[in-house]
């Protein structure tokens, strides 16, 4: 997928301003993703963050003028949705995803792979790294899948923007709203439980 | 003394370039002796790498149509 939202936004921002909809129409498709992706952070349904999306897009096209530069479009938009995803997680009661963050709650790797002075008690299973035939790449993909699917949504929407839509971490923070320091240990709890799942894949493929 | 958990958890904090001097160091010379913390690190990059390739949702035609049509509003009342 072509990232049009870079390198240069203000560019970008002139020719929708024009009524360029060729450039509207691939912004949209780029952002679908990720935007959807947020806010089910939020929001209890596919057709609820599917609703938030529309909505975002409606007060995007409104307030084209008021976007100033000052972060990238992405960012920008991304903030929309947020409000618009919030509001509406208020309005279906449900909790927000990233008030309740406490970075002590949870070792990322599991304890009792440790012995008392931290060193490995049960390291990690090794598995052949080399290049996979593609039906068994495909599985381990699925079994990555399906772990980031039942992540804690803070860390489930951090690394899905970060790892698989290739935002920066400014970005990801500006947009949840996050200290970066709490980016990076939601990063990598969620990573390291990805990490723990491909393991789980691999040694059950060799039993 | 600097352990394989203390390793495992500054990771993504290396790898995000956000590790001061001294750690930096300690981090650098576990990973040189320790098999077991290289594989772990090897294997969360091959994760990354695998997370990238999970597909993303495409936007419902309808919906796209839809939110065009929205622009091409817009465009018509700015040149008015």
């Amino acid at each position: 997928m072509p990232e049009i939202t870079k390198p240069d936004d203000t560019a970008l921002c002139a020719q929708l301003r024009a009524g360029d909809e060729a450039t509207f129409r691939a912004l949209v498709k780029e952002l679908h993703s990720a935007l959807i992706r947020v806010a089910l952070a939020f929001v209890g349904s596919h057709a609820a963050a599917e609703e938030v999306v529309q909505d975002t897009w409606m007060a995007v096209i409104a307030g084209l003028d008021k976007f100033e530069g000052r972060s990238t479009l992405r960012t920008w938009i991304g903030k929309i949705l947020v409000n618009h995803a919030k509001t509406r997680g208020v309005r279906d009661r449900r909790a927000v995803p990233f008030s309740s963050l406490t970075p002590e709650d949870e070792e990322p790797v599991e304890p009792e792979r440790f012995r008392a002075a931290g060193f490995w008690c049960i390291p990690p299973h090794r598995w052949d790294d080399a290049p996979e035939e593609l039906v068994l790449r495909k599985e381990a993909r699925a079994h990555i899948e399906h772990e980031l699917a039942s992540l804690p949504a803070a860390q489930r929407t951090v690394v899905t923007l970060r790892d698989l839509e290739g935002w920066t971490s400014e970005e990801v923070c500006n947009v949840l709203e996050l200290a970066e320091t709490n980016q990076r240990v939601l990063l990598h709890r969620g990573r390291t439980r990805l990490r723990a799942a491909l393991e789980r894949y691999h040694s059950g493929k060799s039993v | 003394m600097f352990s394989c958990r203390d390793a495992t958890n500054l990771m993504t904090d290396e790898r995000e370039g956000r590790l001061s001097g001294g750690l930096r160091f300690k981090y650098a010379c576990h990973m040189l002796i320790c098999g077991h913390c290289k594989a772990f690190r090897r294997q969360l990059v091959e994760t990354v790498a695998i997370v990238k390739e999970i597909p993303r949702d495409e936007i419902p035609p309808k919906t796209e149509e839809a939110l065009v049509a929205a622009f091409r509003v817009r465009s018509t009342r700015t040149k008015d």
